[in-house]
């Protein structure tokens, strides 16, 4: 029991890293422009999936991270992070019973909310310009949430059972 | 469930007063420099795996070139280096000159600087600063405040430094200022970075002040940051509007600044490390 505990926390972590990794892939400018975070929706996923395990404290430790990779002030992804996971967490009874389609919008809302706070927070230490190009990974993280959400289940179903 | 949802509002709380704690003093102090610096070091494979493509179309590029081209690109640099070095005799003379002239009024002497080679490994971090990662950190003695130059000019300063990667923000960032003398007639001023890569603009110089299309900016290493004497940039543009108190004048980075491959760091004399800190941001 322990041993599939600790390598479901592997495959968490391995599944965390791979998004960062996708998250600082450089790519043209038109496929950059519409990609999602990948490391929101991977924790979205997980909270989703075992809500108990990865939370509010997994989201900012994971979000110290990504502050760390991309550069950004420390804390803003860290808190945001949290907040996505606390917004799954209060919803996620819910989500896992709508369809996916459902489940991809309400995902891209909480996001949403997400890029919002992120844009908030960074606008009080350096020059933003929101224009729409920011909010087009929304579209990007609508899309490809039922092939993350695919994706992820198959490698939980396999690793962590 | 339910007495679950109020410990996960307390973790929120907490969280969130965790991070504006961080937030506060990332943004005003430097004692999170180590913590980043160390965070960033254990994040630092996942930047090399994502220059893994890169890299491996640069290797193909590199080795599917023909006999002839090779040599074609062989003779251009040996003539160019036969230049560079009749040009560098010359230079030579200049500074045994300027050495004794130095000696004569009593100043102290500037040696040369101390250089190190450095790769660009990763551009796409943050959409809002132009930043990119180079593949030298703390071991190869890089530090925070550390000039970074290439072949035409400045490119940008040192922000964090990690064990084998470093963070380097352009001149360009909006967020970023560097003194300039115009080289004519050392006109000082401050050029400010406009947030687009490829555009400058000098801050607060008066409508009277003698500055020309075509002028070339220097350092003038008066912020005690960047060494004197590189190349900044060209002025592009200059606007005397009746209806504002400073003339709007753009410059154009002379650096190569979207076609960055290779960016050489400077050591100059007076910058000892962990004295430095980051941003030039009075600019």
């Amino acid at each position: 029991m322990v041993k599939t505990e600790s390598k479901g926390t592997l495959v968490i972590i391995v599944s965390f890293a791979a998004a960062m990794l996708m998250n600082v892939l450089p790519l043209p400018q038109v496929i950059n422009d519409f990609k999602p975070d990948w490391v929101a929706l991977v924790l979205v996923y997980w909270v989703m999936a075992v809500p108990n395990r990865v939370g509010v404290f997994s989201g900012w430790i994971v979000g110290l991270f990504v502050d760390v990779l991309s550069g950004t002030l420390f804390g803003i992804h860290a808190m945001t992070f949290a907040l996505i996971a606390y917004l799954i967490q209060m919803t996620f009874h819910r989500l896992r019973l709508f369809p996916r389609w459902k489940q991809s919008i309400n995902i891209a809302v909480v996001i949403g909310i997400q890029m919002l706070l992120a844009l908030i927070l960074r606008s009080l230490v350096q020059p933003v310009s929101a224009s729409f190009i920011y909010w087009m990974p929304l579209v990007g993280a609508l899309l490809f949430w039922p092939w993350v959400f695919v994706i992820l289940r198959d490698v939980r179903r396999r690793f962590c059972k | 469930m339910f007495s679950q949802g109020a410990s996960h509002s307390t973790r929120l709380f907490i969280v969130v007063v965790l991070s504006c704690i961080l937030m506060f003093v990332d943004h005003y102090q430097k004692h999170l420099q180590g913590f980043r610096s160390a965070l960033g070091t254990l994040v630092t494979p996942i930047i090399y795996l994502a220059d893994i493509p890169r890299k491996f179309f640069s290797w193909g590029g590199e080795s599917l070139v023909s006999r002839s081209q090779l040599r074609k690109e062989n003779q251009k640099l040996t003539e160019e280096s036969n230049i560079l070095k009749t040009q560098l005799q010359k230079y030579i003379a200049l500074q045994t000159e300027n050495a004794r002239l130095r000696n004569l009024l009593g100043t102290e002497n500037k040696t040369l600087e101390r250089r190190l080679l450095a790769e660009i490994i990763q551009v796409d971090s943050n959409p809002f600063a132009l930043e990119f990662i180079i593949n030298k950190g703390s071991l190869s003695g890089v530090h925070v405040g550390q000039t970074v130059i290439d072949a035409y000019g400045i490119v940008g300063q040192v922000i964090t430094v990690y064990a084998w990667t470093s963070r380097v923000l352009m001149i360009s960032d909006a967020s970023h200022g560097i003194p300039v003398r115009v080289a004519r007639n050392n006109v000082r001023s401050i050029a400010a970075g406009s947030g687009q890569i490829n555009q400058l603009f000098l801050k607060n110089v008066t409508d009277t002040t003698d500055i020309k299309v075509g002028d070339t900016l220097i350092s003038s290493g008066l912020g005690q940051k960047f060494p004197v004497g590189y190349p900044v940039g060209v002025i592009t543009k200059v606007e005397h509007d009746p209806g504002k108190a400073y003339a709007i004048i753009l410059a154009k980075p002379t650096a190569r600044l979207e076609r960055l491959a290779s960016v050489l760091l400077v050591w100059t004399e007076n910058s000892d490390p962990g004295e430095s800190d980051p941003g030039d941001t009075d600019g």
